[in-house]
This record gives C-alpha cells, structure tokens and sequence, in this order.
C-alpha cells in the first residue's frame, strides 16, 4: 500500500524534539500565562519566583496575592513548581546582586529560580538577556535554557527560570556541592522597524565595488544541485566598497553604509556593530511605492546576501536583489533591526550544598 | 478570554509541541531554529487567542503559526546561515529509497499536505483549516499524490523485474 509506504518514511525520517524540548516549552508557557494573560494583573517582580515558592508552602502571607498564578503554574508544571526547594543564597559584582531563590535537582534535571538586581544603575531591564551565560556547575556535560519570568521596575529587578540536564554517568555525592554561576548579560533589547528610505542619500547609480573579504555566512534560493555552486559564487561575489562607507546611522549599533547597483543587481550594505558583545542582527524589506515586495534573493541570482567580519566583531551584511522597481525613485526601504547595550560583565556565583536540592527520594534511592 | 479557552490552549500546546516541532524542523533543518519557531508561534497564538472562535481550532492555529513562524525564521536566518549545505526537502532526503525521491520531487504545499496526513495524522478538514484551501481541495490533492505515488510504485517495480 503507498500509503503505509509513506507513513513509514515519514515516522523514519522526521526528526523528533531533544530530550529536554518538553521541559522549555513548559518554561516558554509558564512565561507567557504569568506575563501575557490579559485577565491577570501583571504582578511586579519575582512573579514566578514567589509564585513557585507559594506553590510548595513556604510561604502562605502572600497565598490570595497570585491564585491565580498558583492554579496556572501547577496546571503547566506541577512537578517542578512542587519540587522546588529555598536555598536563598546571594553574591554581588560590579554593583548587581545575583540572588538564587530555589532550585531542585529532580533526576538529571535542574530548575533554578533566580532574581537579578542593580544596585548602581539601570542595566537590569525587562529585556534582560542571560545570553547563555547562566550555569550550574556540577561535574557532568550539560545543556539548559534559561527565561526571564518577571521584572520589577521599582527594585530594578528582574527574574529567571533556569533549566538543565545533565548526562550522569554516576550520580553526585551526598557531600558534593554545586554552584550557579552567570557571567554576563545584555539589556536594553529592543527590536525597531525603521524606514530607510529617506537615509538614501541621492540617486542610487552603478557603484565602487571590492572582492567580498573572507565571508562568515551568506544565502540564495539556488535550484535543487547548484548548492555548491551558489556557495562558490558568493565566495567570490562583488560587493560595494567599504572604504566608501556611507556611514549613515539607523538606529544604536546599525548602520547604513552602502547602497549601490553592481552588475545590475541593488546592493544594500549594513554594520552591525561588534555582534559578539551585543548579538545586534536585523532583515530588511524591499518594496515599491505602490506596496509590490521585492525578494532578496531569486532563483536567477542564486545569492541573496553574504557577510563578513570587520573590526571589533563588526558584521558586515549586505543584501542583493536582483529584481527592483525599475525607477530607482519608487524604492522603499524598511528593516527590522534588534539591538542590544554591550553585554555587561561580571562574576556572578553562589556555591551550596547539593544536598540542599536534591530530592528526597533519590537519596533513599543512592 | 475563558479560563476553558486557556485550559485548551495550554494542553493543545502540550500535546502538540513535538509535532510543531517537527514542521518547523521540516522548513528549517536545525534544532535550534526549529526550537525558536515553535516558540514564537506559540507566543503569537496565545496572543491571539481571543480571536481564535473555538477550543477545537487551536491546534490547526498553533500549526498554521508554526508554519508562518518557520518562513520567517528562514527568511531571517538567510543572513546568518553558516556555510554549509542545507536540504531543501521538508523530510531529509534518503538516497535509494524510490518513495524519498518521489517526495523529495513534490512542491512544498504537497510534501506540507503529505506530513500533516500521514505523519500528523490530521483530519482532511483540520488540514484544510491550516492550509486555508476547501476541504475538497484536500481530499483530491490528497488523492492525486497518492495516484502519483502509486505510478511511480509500479514504475519502479517493473524497472526491478
């Protein structure tokens, strides 16, 4: 039968999630339900945190504050949001207190709730981004994720879910101790759509062009076999000059800095400044005056764009389109770029027993 | 919004999550950008989830969002992509096997249409509300495919006779 014969490649050849892909989505939900949910108010600061401990009964002064909070946490987690113990634990550097609030060790997995506040500044923000620095240390190869769950404007403070697993190859010992550790963060994200249009400068003409520089990533919509081929044209593809850099600011940490027609095809160059520390990236959007779209990259071009390192981590990108509004005049211009303040710094670690996590029933179980 | 509404919402995205994974994975060919697909479709259909007229139409809104989401992300992901080779099949293509060939060589909407029934398990009128086409235009596109697949069958077993 066809059909089985299908279903078979099918289930043989599509990828199932990793091992803790059910664990981020409950992360991602309990996010949302806690901060997006029009019906509840959005309660300021360590939202989850509190929440999480109300669940397992430390505390019972705020238990009619978030019942709501309760019932949803407990109907998207309620193994984690049950098994978390207090370890209340706090460390400071470069003016910012790191508080860890609970955690539990349940198997090889971890959640760690933890809250972080400035004490100097406002570099702690709604937008704060733990930018895969935060770790439990403990002797295994491990991956996680990690989700703000709440800020507090009024403490500048704001906190996070952090999940982990572990591959054990024998379980700690009863004395081992663990330590949580963040070294650094960015803040101040924002995403912003801007119209580039007016930034043209002049008429848009056949320009100065350079061999492209050594690039780090590039894209096309070449037909089926001409992968390589496409990869190899945007090795040695012809890009606008950058000793001629325009150098029209867009928004903080992007710049214009080209735009031009080379063999036919529009050129659009961005900077995106030092993408390591600030991880800044954006997309732009071709159109017309009357709202017709231009795709980057046709099948006829093969590459749609390619990008390079500068200075400092700079990104280079430029973007190729070799279908346009044939008057110039008529280019519409928007991008859609993310930025970020340069990622701030510090040594971030509290160290506890790990007897003060683990669950019960795994120490009877050693 | 209704606290049954959310309740659907929340086991919908719980029992659904690995599907919608696998649909982004389809369009996007890494964990990783699979992963922020299914997340920010899931986050754009909470935040509509007043709009969405009944408990029955979540998971086929939390499909279409994903299948939106994945385009974007590869749009997005067009200027960042390392350099190497990516497939452009939505299931990794399986060399000498005649029914990965014949799907590797169907457009996009068909191999979406082939995934969602005999992977997903859909129903034609839970695939006709993602795709947005008639439910009749399932049902013949579905039958088509299937006489295609059928020719190409035979055709290759009378080339192994």
């Amino acid at each position: 039968m066809p059909e089985q014969k299908l279903k078979n490649f099918l289930h043989q050849n599509m990828p199932e999630p990793p091992k803790d892909f059910d664990e981020r989505v409950h992360l991602h939900l309990a996010r949302l339900v806690t901060q997006e949910e029009p019906k509840m108010k959005r309660v300021p600061g360590f939202i989850i945190a509190f929440a999480l401990i109300l669940v397992i009964g430390m505390t019972t002064a705020l238990a009619a504050f978030n019942e709501d909070v309760n019932q949803l946490l407990y109907r998207i987690w309620p193994q984690a949001a049950q098994a978390l113990k207090p370890v209340n634990l706090s460390c400071e550097s470069q003016g910012i207190r790191m508080e860890v609030v609970s955690a539990t060790l349940n198997g090889s997995e971890t959640l760690v709730t933890m809250t972080m506040q400035d004490l100097e500044g406002d570099r702690v923000d709604e937008t704060m981004d733990l930018f895969d620095s935060a770790i439990l240390q403990l002797p295994y190869d491990g991956s996680g994720t990690c989700m703000q769950t709440g800020y507090d404007p009024e403490t500048k403070t704001a906190s996070f879910a952090v999940y982990m697993k572990f591959d054990m190859d024998k379980w700690p010992a009863e004395s081992d101790k663990v330590s949580f550790r963040v070294s650094r963060f960015l803040s101040n994200k924002k995403t912003q759509t801007v119209d580039l249009t007016p930034l043209i400068p002049g008429e848009i003409t056949e320009t100065v062009s350079m061999p492209v520089p050594a690039i780090r990533g590039w894209s096309g919509s070449p037909e089926a076999g001409r992968r390589e081929a496409a990869k190899e044209k945007a090795r040695q593809l012809m890009v606008l000059n950058t000793d001629n850099s325009l150098e029209i600011p867009v928004v903080d940490g992007v710049t214009l800095t080209g735009i031009g027609i080379i063999d036919g095809v529009l050129h659009v160059q961005i900077r995106y400044t030092d993408i390591l520390h600030t991880d800044n990236h954006g997309f732009l959007t071709l159109s017309d005056k009357s709202g017709k779209k231009y795709e980057e990259s046709s099948q006829k071009q093969e590459v749609g764009s390619v990008s390079w390192f500068g200075e400092n981590y700079d990104s280079w990108e430029e973007y190729l389109y070799d279908e346009y509004p044939e008057d110039l005049s008529q280019i519409v211009l928007q991008g859609e770029f993310t930025t970020a303040d340069p990622a701030v710094e510090g040594d971030w670690h509290v160290t506890f027993p790990l007897s003060v996590i683990r669950e019960e029933t795994e120490r009877q179980s050693n | 919004m209704s606290n049954g509404k959310e309740q659907a919402f929340i086991s919908a995205v719980q029992e659904r999550s690995h599907q919608l994974y696998r649909i982004a994975m389809g369009y996007l060919h890494s964990a990783q950008d699979a992963e922020d697909a299914v997340s920010d479709a899931i986050e754009s259909a909470w935040k509509n989830l007043k709009r969405i007229r009944s408990t029955d139409a979540i998971p086929a809104y939390l499909i279409r969002c994903t299948i939106n989401s994945a385009k974007t992300e590869l749009r997005k992901k067009r200027h960042t992509e390392p350099l190497e080779p990516y497939q452009e099949s939505l299931v990794a293509r399986d060399p000498g096997n005649p029914i990965s060939d014949y799907f590797s060589d169907l457009r996009e909407r068909d191999q979406l249409l082939l995934i969602l029934k005999y992977q997903e398990n859909l129903r034609e009128e839970e695939i006709a509300s993602v795709l947005h086409v008639p439910r009749g235009t399932v049902s013949s596109r579905l039958s088509r495919l299937l006489d295609r697949l059928r020719e190409e069958m035979k055709k290759e077993e009378s080339g192994n006779a």
